[in-house]
């Protein structure tokens, strides 16, 4: 009893922290998605605000690109990570400074990442430059529905270091000794790959995934940077509206959008998490 | 034991609710007024122009207002919006925090704020447009919001101030859907052009919708269809320092509640194509030079919308010819005034009292007359203050100038013929992008000319070329913008 009762206290601090500031700020926000007006001029307006937001445009197309991109940077990322952090199993104990070298980009400021996509994919860029000397017409890279791809291509050049560190720390628990055994037993690659890496690598995929999420709604300062304030439609994302509409100071609006973005993840991991957990229930 | 953890936790939330619920101050906290009236590059004498404005506004109103025994500006706390051009970065941290303070009912009590479309800076460096980062990008939006006050009851028992002599017209722009006053005008500008009496044979045009203009063949009348080009001559958008163009065609840009755009694409395209035609119909080289039209023979004079250049060749000639000042009509026949500046009380204050003599201050005629920060807006700035008497004979400002009778009375009638009113906000910027973009294409079809800032190839545009395919993607792609931007309102 007196053993529980200190643990309480030990973690009341931080039960404290979250509930102030995260609790406390979402319960604000929850309370402007269904209110209309702010300080003391709020009022409740009920579904009024959602109904009213699923009708805007501009978020749809935000929302819808939102998803673009995760829809597409999500397997891209877990695939490349996954496929060099298998080919890294075996050399992970010899080149340890491998792994510090595939978190460069990761750590890399915003304008240096920005420049180097600029120096890259300007008008007077690289990439433009090499068409040229070939003889092909320039493009607009950052204009257009190219600046979609390119931030992709961003997106995991900044971050799949990060996901291959992670599933990398994964694969390395997994005991040789099941590998050697699968050997004797005359399983080829696929084999020991579908049998005994994935069943095993189910949770650190999902510890990844959480992680290139996160490391997704980072991209956007990127993208602010690169496409500004009002970008082009390809790179419009949800950040750009809920950042536009706080400084409308349209609170009705972001905080709708924060809410409906929330769901959407939590629904995503929510999925995710049970399909883990299936997958690991069978396997004990 | 187990039956605490539920009870705990609800304890918990209800006291994470009742943070939410926290208002910034108390009642003991000395009365906020922010301002933000510079016009982004007021560098003035080592300081900045606006901090000096704002001492002189306390000194001022301690003079005004000593015999009504109100609060004394010892008890305010003043706060400056950074300018933009010098400190962009502050400017934004400000712009933010103060946002925050109001979200979470705080935030200053008094706003005495510039919705003029300025660019940051007016120099060459200036890079971003002012308006969209003023504290209220749309301020249309924010009367209708219940960010502001209703003044109405205050008004009703004003001490100082006469308020039946603030233009009936430009003050009901600050009235929200319910009716109620809630910004109060400062000043305004209307889209007019000035003519010589004499050159208008067939008297001043009555009445007629934009397009009944444009389709007239009266020549006399070739700086009406010029106008929604003129702030072009300018120079580019980060140089340009007015937004009354294309804009006051529209009595209504935007419907914020519904969260639409109150024209069509297909309307804004036919508008620039009839107003190319008119400007290409009505000025033919020889014949109908602006100058045989100008009121003052400089076009840029007769065509500006800076109503303190009219009025500076008004005050400088003494007794000059008689005027005729023709508006510039909407598409509804209306006359569409532009507010420059406007000052509100913040709802949640919670001296509303105090704030609002703030206010009456502020549109007090003397005070309207000889404040240095009412002159920032009004007559240095080119716009027209809301009291109806103010720069005219009987209310001179400074050193006696006013307004000659005849002109003063031809500019009244301007004043009852408005019937729209815009707060300048990010709509009319993409408007006036959009005709800097065309002009832009019109301009380098001409033949090439090494200077083309101000050079009379700029000012005959019109003779240039643009196909129908380029002026439809260019409206296209600024139309799209704008909806884009009534979405995020």
């Amino acid at each position: 009893m007196r053993k529980k009762s200190s643990g309480c206290i030990l973690i009341a601090p931080l039960v404290l922290g979250c509930l102030v500031f995260y609790l406390a700020p979402f319960l604000l926000v929850l309370r402007f998605s269904f209110s209309a007006g702010s300080g003391k001029s709020i009022r409740l307006v009920g579904l009024e605000n959602y109904q009213r937001i699923l009708r805007n445009e501009s978020f749809m197309l935000a929302f819808g690109n939102s998803l673009r991109f995760f829809a597409v940077g999500l397997p891209l990322i877990m695939v490349f990570a996954y496929l060099i952090a298998l080919l890294m199993q075996k050399q992970a104990d010899r080149h340890k400074l491998l792994k510090s070298v595939f978190l460069f980009p990761y750590i890399m400021p915003v304008a240096g990442t920005v420049l180097l996509v600029d120096l890259l994919f300007s008008e007077a860029g690289l990439l433009n430059s090499l068409l040229g000397a070939l003889g092909l017409p320039a493009g607009d890279w950052l204009a257009g529905p190219s600046a979609f791809w390119v931030t992709i291509g961003l997106y995991l050049w900044k971050n799949a270091g990060y996901a291959v560190i992670l599933l990398l720390a994964g694969l390395i628990t997994i005991p040789t000794e099941q590998y050697e055994s699968a050997d004797l037993d005359g399983a080829n690659t696929w084999q020991r790959f579908f049998y005994i890496t994935t069943p095993q690598m189910w949770y650190s995929v999902f510890f990844a995934l959480v992680f290139s999420v996160i490391n997704g709604f980072k991209c956007f300062r990127e993208i602010f940077l690169i496409g500004g304030q009002e970008p082009g439609d390809e790179i419009y994302m949800l950040q750009h509206f809920i950042n536009n509409s706080f400084e409308s100071m349209n609170y009705a609006s972001l905080s709708v959008s924060s809410i409906l973005l929330l769901a959407v993840i939590l629904i995503f991991f929510g999925l995710f998490y049970g399909f883990v957990e299936r997958k690991e229930a069978y396997r004990a | 034991m187990r039956a605490k953890y539920p009870v705990l936790l609800c304890v918990l939330v209800l006291f994470c609710l009742s943070l939410t619920s926290c208002s910034a101050k108390g009642k003991g906290a000395p009365l906020r007024i922010c301002f933000d009236v510079g016009n982004g590059n007021d560098q003035y004498n080592g300081s900045s122009q606006t901090e000096q404005a704002v001492k002189d506004f306390l000194t001022d109103y301690d003079v005004f207002t000593q015999k009504y025994g109100w609060a004394r500006s010892q008890d305010f706390e003043i706060e400056i919006i950074p300018s933009a051009s010098k400190f962009s970065t502050e400017r934004a941290a400000t712009l933010q925090r103060i946002r925050t303070e109001i979200m979470t009912g705080g935030g200053p009590d008094v706003f005495v704020l510039n919705c003029q479309g300025s660019c940051v800076g007016g120099e060459l460096d200036c890079s971003e447009r002012l308006e969209s980062s003023r504290l209220f990008p749309y301020p249309e939006k924010a009367i209708n919001g219940d960010v502001f006050l209703p003044l109405d009851e205050y008004i009703e028992s004003a001490e100082m101030v006469d308020w039946s002599t603030q233009q009936p017209q430009v003050l009901d722009g600050g009235r929200n859907q319910k009716g109620e006053l809630v910004a109060v005008p400062m000043s305004f500008t209307v889209p007019v052009n000035v003519y010589r009496e004499k050159d208008l044979p067939g008297g001043v045009p009555k009445g007629g919708t934009w397009a009944q203009v444009m389709a007239g063949e009266d020549s006399a009348l070739a700086p009406q269809a010029l106008w929604l080009w003129e702030h072009m001559f300018a120079g580019p958008p980060n140089l340009r320092a007015h937004t009354s163009g294309l804009a006051c065609l529209f009595p209504r840009l935007a419907d914020f509640e519904a969260g639409r755009v109150c024209f069509t694409e297909e309307e804004l395209l036919e508008i620039i194509q009839e107003d190319l035609e008119a400007c290409r119909r009505l000025h033919q080289p020889g014949k109908n030079q602006l100058e045989n039209y100008a009121a003052f023979a400089d076009p840029e004079t007769l065509l500006d919308s800076n109503m303190g250049a009219i009025f500076g060749v008004a005050l400088r000639q003494g007794e000059p010819e008689n005027a005729a000042y023709v508006p510039l009509a909407n598409l509804e026949g209306g006359v569409t005034a532009e507010v420059t500046r406007y000052c509100a009380v913040n709802r949640n204050t919670s001296r509303p009292l105090d704030a609002f003599h703030v206010v009456e201050c502020l549109m007090d005629a003397a005070f309207q007359n000889n404040s240095t920060i009412e002159r920032m807006g009004t007559w240095t700035d080119g716009k027209m203050p809301v009291d109806m008497r103010v720069f005219s004979r009987e209310f001179p400002m400074q050193y006696g100038m006013s307004i000659p009778p005849q002109h003063f009375e031809q500019w009244r009638r301007v004043c009852e013929s408005i019937t729209d009113l815009h707060f300048p906000s990010p709509l009319e910027s993409q408007l006036e992008d959009m005709m800097y973009e065309i002009q832009t294409v019109l301009v380098d079809s001409l033949e090439p000319e090494p200077d083309a800032f101000r050079s009379p190839r700029q000012l005959d545009f019109y003779k240039g070329e643009i196909s129908h395919k380029q002026l439809k993607e260019i409206v296209h792609r600024y139309y799209k913008r704008i909806c884009r931007l009534v979405d995020e309102a």
